[in-house]
This record gives structure tokens, sequence and C-alpha cells, in this order.
């Protein structure tokens, strides 16, 4: 459909710019003096010493959370690798002793390099395991080696998470479920 | 004959065929987890019910047997109100801990519960409680909660392999599969148990949190493990295989394989080389890709004054074995054909024999190396060698034929296992590893399969076909006997397995392209059987109807 534009017509006194570039000096100047004296309105940051708060939805590096006994929520289910477009996900599972959880990474690696921050892999997580809300910065490195996140590196941003696993019909009395235990109750 | 109209499409089947197989027929899934074409049928799981005109309430499809003029209709309000409620039933107790059960992906309860149900479970209090990683045996590991009791299993063990340890427990929702006290599953078959059952609950303690199912990538192939040459699945990822599962073949294993055959291929996936041994300078030896190993064999070939031997194992492929078989005519050499050692049959599948291609070896021979011999032959006739090169397969390899190797000058093995052979050799080239090696073999009851080669092979290693061909180049030249032979090291076993029916009379007839899937028999008097199917098009035989080894559940990405 066409669409009609209004295009402007500016006149002589505009089009000299001479009051224009007058006018554009006092702006500066106003501002100027605004930043030295007054203080207010300032929208530059002092980065580094300052930072800019990220919004809560930022998706920065990696963090592994974890249940109230501090142990990994993750089951090494790989529904995160599954989900993940980029390949960047390397976990091996492990079978552990407790009969609730039956499942855990032996290893969990993230190649950060080859990471492109979708998301996907926390929105796949069925356990609130792995997050992309740390707030950090992947921090630039020296070698390649150094942009693998293992287990350590991931835990290190981990807290413990207020979120339920399993489904709505939790097994109260028996121990034994998957999801009973687990839970972060 | 019967009529029977099956949601309006009407078929005509033998009298006696059950309403689920009379469904199929005419093109309709019916859902079951309970029956197995290989077992009898208990109609207990109640997922295959259906609604037959004039009958009060719906029937099991897999027991109820059709009648002529049976109008039966499987997706009616009734049969889908049904379906749902007998999934209610089996999921109140399940557990539901998918992302750790390794049977997700692959596991019919997901798959009926998301086609006939999809509804959330209203149970208001605690679920029952079973054991979780319960050891049944060496081999297979239990987790009660999630088992539906289909017994599928119990039946396995009471029908197939003859052993009776599984049965029900209690009764109700209370009901479990176990083992009675003292007793532990171990039987040959012990695994064909993990195959069969539909959801998680019985899990191969090897394969247990090895690698999520919809990453493996599946291959059909057939197990060399002995003469019987069962029809397998070899599922592989990155590169490496995680499990072998039986596919179904009428002709040669129909449903089963045996533990020792999935062994036999999985343990060499570590233990295969990848690297040679050749002599170094001033009496050392040192480690070498295969074109070095090649490179010294040339070597003596052309040196050689007394004679030159070529022993084969009796497990190569047909194609290994012909493309040898031509070289040897070539290079003038006596041939041998090697066998490996036995070990205990069974009347089940296993097969006394280990050689997974016994016959085709020695069809082949016979055509093209009429007066080959054995290892007794060999034995008299080293003295009368002074070069032999041993394609090696696990032969077996007693003291008097270690003793004979080690007195001819020059001994080079072709392997791809180290062995006591490999041992006692001068050179030794290593071969592409088994699931890397395309081709045909040949079973005890002369039934030619395909052998697939998912893997890729390791660059140092070279094929059977690759270092004949290599060897004849090196040693004939381009004279008329190089001419002679009709492979070049990138001939495909497919290729040559056409050239070698044209010039084998066994093979008469058959072409790599009718081999497809099922394999075929030998042929008879010079005719080819038929394949298996019905003249309508549908096949004869009949896979089991929940198991995913006939299809593959997810289709991701490869690079996963």
């Amino acid at each position: 459909m066409a669409k009609v534009v209004n295009r402007m017509h500016p006149d002589f006194a505009t089009q000299s710019y001479v009051i224009e570039a007058f006018k554009g000096v006092a702006l500066v100047t106003r501002q100027f003096a605004r930043n030295i004296f007054a203080k207010k309105d300032v929208v530059t940051v002092q980065y580094p010493e300052d930072r800019r708060p990220y919004t809560p939805r930022f998706r920065g590096k990696h963090r592994l959370m974890l249940r109230d006994d501090k142990s990994v929520r993750c089951v090494a289910c790989m529904l995160c690798a599954t989900a993940c477009p980029a390949n960047c996900i390397t976990i091996v599972a492990q079978q552990i002793d407790d009969p609730a959880i039956e499942k855990a990474p032996s290893s969990f690696d993230i190649d950060l390099l080859k990471c492109i921050y979708c998301g996907f892999c926390e929105e796949a997580c069925p356990c609130d395991a792995i997050r992309l809300d740390s707030g950090v910065h992947t921090i630039p490195s020296f070698t390649r080696r150094d942009q693998k996140a293992g287990v350590i590196n991931l835990l290190s941003l981990g807290t413990a998470s207020i979120a339920a696993q399993g489904g709505e019909h939790r097994a109260h009395s028996h121990e034994g479920t998957a999801h009973g235990r687990s839970s972060g109750h | 004959m019967a009529k029977v109209t099956v949601d309006g499409i009407e078929v005509e089947v033998p009298a006696g065929t059950s309403v689920l197989r009379a469904a199929k027929q005419a093109g309709v899934d019916v859902p079951v987890f309970c029956y197995h074409p290989g077992l009898t049928i208990p109609a207990n799981c109640r997922m295959c019910l259906v609604d037959i005109e004039k009958v009060p309430k719906p029937l099991p499809a897999c027991y109820t047997e059709v009648t002529d003029g049976m109008v039966v209709r499987t997706k009616s309000e009734k049969v889908q109100a049904t379906q749902a409620a007998v999934l209610e039933f089996i999921l109140l107790n399940h557990p539901v801990d998918c992302p750790v059960c390794d049977q997700a992906g692959e596991c019919v309860l997901q798959e009926h519960y998301i086609t006939y149900s999809a509804k959330p479970s209203r149970l208001m209090h605690d679920k029952v409680g079973k054991p979780k990683a319960k050891i049944l045996g060496p081999t297979v590991i239990l987790d009660a909660e999630r088992c539906i009791v289909c017994t599928r299993c119990v039946r396995f063990c009471e029908e197939v392999s003859k052993s009776n340890e599984l049965t029900v427990e209690s009764r109700g929702e209370h009901s479990e599969i176990t083992v009675p006290e003292g007793v532990e599953l171990n039987n040959p078959y012990s695994l064909n148990v993990v195959d069969i059952c539909p959801v998680g609950a019985l899990t191969s303690r090897e394969f247990r949190f090895q690698k999520r199912v919809w990453f493996l990538d599946m291959k059909d192939s057939v197990c060399t493990g002995c003469a019987r040459g069962c029809s397998v699945r070899v599922d592989s990822h990155k590169n490496k295989v995680d499990r072998i599962v039986p596919r179904y073949n009428p002709d040669v294993n129909k449903y089963w394989m045996c533990d020792a055959g999935r062994d036999s291929l999985n343990t060499r996936r570590d233990k295969g080389l990848t690297l040679g041994v050749v002599p170094g300078p001033n009496d050392t030896v040192r480690e070498a890709p295969a074109l070095d190993g090649l490179r010294a064999i040339a070597g003596w070939l052309k040196e050689s004054q007394e004679g030159v031997g070529i022993a084969l194992s009796a497990s190569l492929t047909n194609e290994d074995a012909y493309a040898w078989a031509r070289l040897a005519k070539e290079l003038g050499a006596k041939v041998y054909l090697l066998k490996r050692a036995g070990w205990q049959g069974d009347d089940i599948l296993r097969q006394a024999d280990r050689d997974a291609n016994d016959a085709g070896v020695r069809a082949t021979l016979t055509a093209l190396a009429p007066g080959f011999g054995d290892a007794k032959q060999l034995v008299k006739d080293a003295e009368s060698l002074d070069t032999l090169i041993v394609l090696d397969n696990e032969i077996a390899a007693d003291s008097a034929l270690v003793e004979a190797i080690s007195d001819i000058a020059n001994v080079a093995v072709l392997t791809d296992l180290a062995g006591k052979l490999s041992e006692a050799a001068t050179v030794v080239v290593p071969l592409t590893q088994l699931h890397a090696r395309e081709g045909t073999v040949v079973n005890c009851a002369g039934w030619v399969q395909r052998i697939a080669a998912p893997l890729k092979p390791a660059v140092t290693t070279v094929t059977p076909i690759a270092a004949a061909a290599n060897l004849a180049h090196a040693v004939l030249g381009h004279g008329e006997h190089a001419l002679a032979l009709d492979f070049t090291e990138k001939t495909r076993p497919a290729e040559l397995f056409d050239r070698l029916a044209a010039a084998v009379p066994a093979f008469a007839g058959l072409s790599y392209a009718v081999l497809a899937d099922h394999g075929r028999g030998l042929p008879q008097d010079g005719v080819v059987a038929a394949a298996r199917v019905h003249l309508n098009g549908t096949p004869e035989w009949e896979p089991d109807p929940v198991s995913p080894t006939y299809h593959r559940p997810f289709h991701l990405r490869r690079g996963a």
C-alpha cells in the first residue's frame, strides 16, 4: 500500500544553519555546565568503576544450582545438551548411591567459545539446575582451554535453588521416588 | 478365510488370526504393552481393547480371534475412553522420572501417553513405593516403580531362555517383578528382557546412564560372534558403539540374541589396533601405520624364493576372502583357511562354531582357490614357506600353529585385535576395526546378510580389500597379473559382492541390493529365494509392535 511521506520543508533561516549552529553549541555548553556543577542527568557512567545494572533477563555466564544439601541439582538428563543449538554442552553421567536421585553428572563441560547464550539450556532443564542469570559477562582469556567451563567453575556461581523438583503428586511417605527427596523442601 | 472390517477398511485374513494382526494388515495400529509376537499372549495390559460390533464390552485385540463379518472399531469414543482409563491406571503409581530413565525417548509408555491420554494424574494420595535400582543379576538392573507388570520379561524367561528366573510377587498395585530368594537373572540371553521391556523398568547395567537414546545413530548390521549371524542393530554416537540390540529376522534369530554376542561386538571398541609393528633399523621394532607394514610385506613378496602362504580367517567377509583369493592366485600363493576356537553352543541361537562366515569363505575359496588347506596343512607346509600372510580374526592359535609360524622367515599378520599370532609375527598391519568395515557374511544355515559400518575407520588402518589391492599394485606393478584383478583400494564391498556373485557359483544370482534389510538365503539350484513379503506388498514378518528396534523414535541432528 502506498504511504504518504511528509517531507520536511525547512525555512531559509534553518537552511542557512547559522542560528542552528549556535543552538547546538548552547545545548552542549548547558549540558557541560550541568555535568560539572549540578551533577544531575549525567548519562555516562565511570566504567569500569561504575557499572550499569543488567536487566534481570540478561543471559550471562552459566551457573549450576544446588540442592539444600549442597549437591548439584543436575541429574544429567542431557536435555540441555539436546536443546543446545551450538552443541557446546558435554555431560558425562554417573550413578550415585542415593536411590532417590540415582543419576548425577561426573563432568559437566560448557565450551564458552561455542556457546551463543541463547538460554535454551535453562528452558529445557527440568530441575532448575542450569541458569544463565549470574549477571557475569564471560571473561576473556588468553587460551582456549580457559574458555571451557567445568563443573567446579559452574558451581562457583551457583546457589541453592528453591524450585521444587518433580511433578505435582510427589510421594511424601516413600522416600524412594526420584522427586520425593530431591525437591527443595 | 474371514472378512473383517477394521475402521471401515475391509481385509481378508485366515481364520484364527487375532484382531490385532488383522488391524495391522488393514494398516491400523492398535496400542499394546504386553503383547509380543515372539511370546505367548496373556492380554494383561488391556491397552489393546477395541470395540467389536455386537459385543457389549471392549475386547483385547491381541487375544480375540477374528470371525467372518466382524466389524472392529479402534478409534470410537468408547475405545478412546477405555484407552485413556487404562493409561491412567498404568500411570497411577508410575514415578514419572523420565529425566533419569534410560528408556526415555524410546519408551512406549511415553508415546502411548502422549497419543492416547495426555491427561494429568488425579491421584490425591501417595504413590506406592517399590525398590529402585534393584540388581537382578550380572547384566540387568530393575526399577520396580517404573514397571507396568506386562510380564514380557517373565514370559521370556519361561518360554525362550527356559531358565524361569523371573516371577511376579504380590498382587494389584503391589505386584512386582522379582527373582526368587537365592536366584539371580543370569542366563546367556538375559539382556533380551531389557530389549523387550516396554518401559524403563529393566535396564542394562552396562548401558545404564551411558547415553540418552535419541543421540544414537542406529545402523542395521550382523553379529559376528558365532556362525548364527544374528541380525542386530548397532547404536553408535560420536564414532563409538554404545550398544548392540537384536533386530527381527524370521530366518535367523527371530527377536533375540545372546549376551555373549553383544559382548563380542562391544569389547572390540576399546581393544582395536590402530598401529601395527614393522622391523626398524638394527633389529628394533617400531609402531607403524598400515601402509608401512604393507610396504614391508611387498618387499618380502618381491624377494620370495620358496613359497608364499596366505592364511585367511573364516570370520572374514565374502568380499575380503574374494579379494585375497584373487591376489593369492596372481601371486601363486598357497591358501589356508583358519578357524576361531569354538565355544559352547546351545539349541536356542548360539552355535559351537564361532566363525561368522565359515560357509561364505569356504564357498569363495572353493571357487577361486581350489585345494586350499586348513591349520593342520599349514603346520605341515610351514617348512616349505618363506613368507606367510595371515588375515587374523581371533584365530585359534594353538602352540603347534604358533611354533610352525615362528619357523617361517617372514610372517605378517593383518588384524584388528592383538593376539597370539600377531605377537609371533614380524610385521603387524592394523586392519580397520569391525564396525567400520562393510561386507557380507553367510551364516550356518546359508543365510547371506550385510554387515554395516556405522563407525569411521582410523586413518592408520586399512581394510582387507584395500590391503590386497595395495600389495597387488606394489608387487605385480601394472603387468597383466595386476590387470587381472578387478578391484582397487577404493572398491566398495557393494561393488565387489556383485563381481563375487558372478565368479562364485554358490552366490550366483544374488546382488548386494537384494540383501538389504533381512538378507537372502544362498541360491538353491541357481534359484534365489523370493523376498519374504506377501503379494500385497506387506511384509510377512511381524516385528515387535512396541520395540524401537525397527524405527527411530526421534530424528535428531547427528552432531549432538
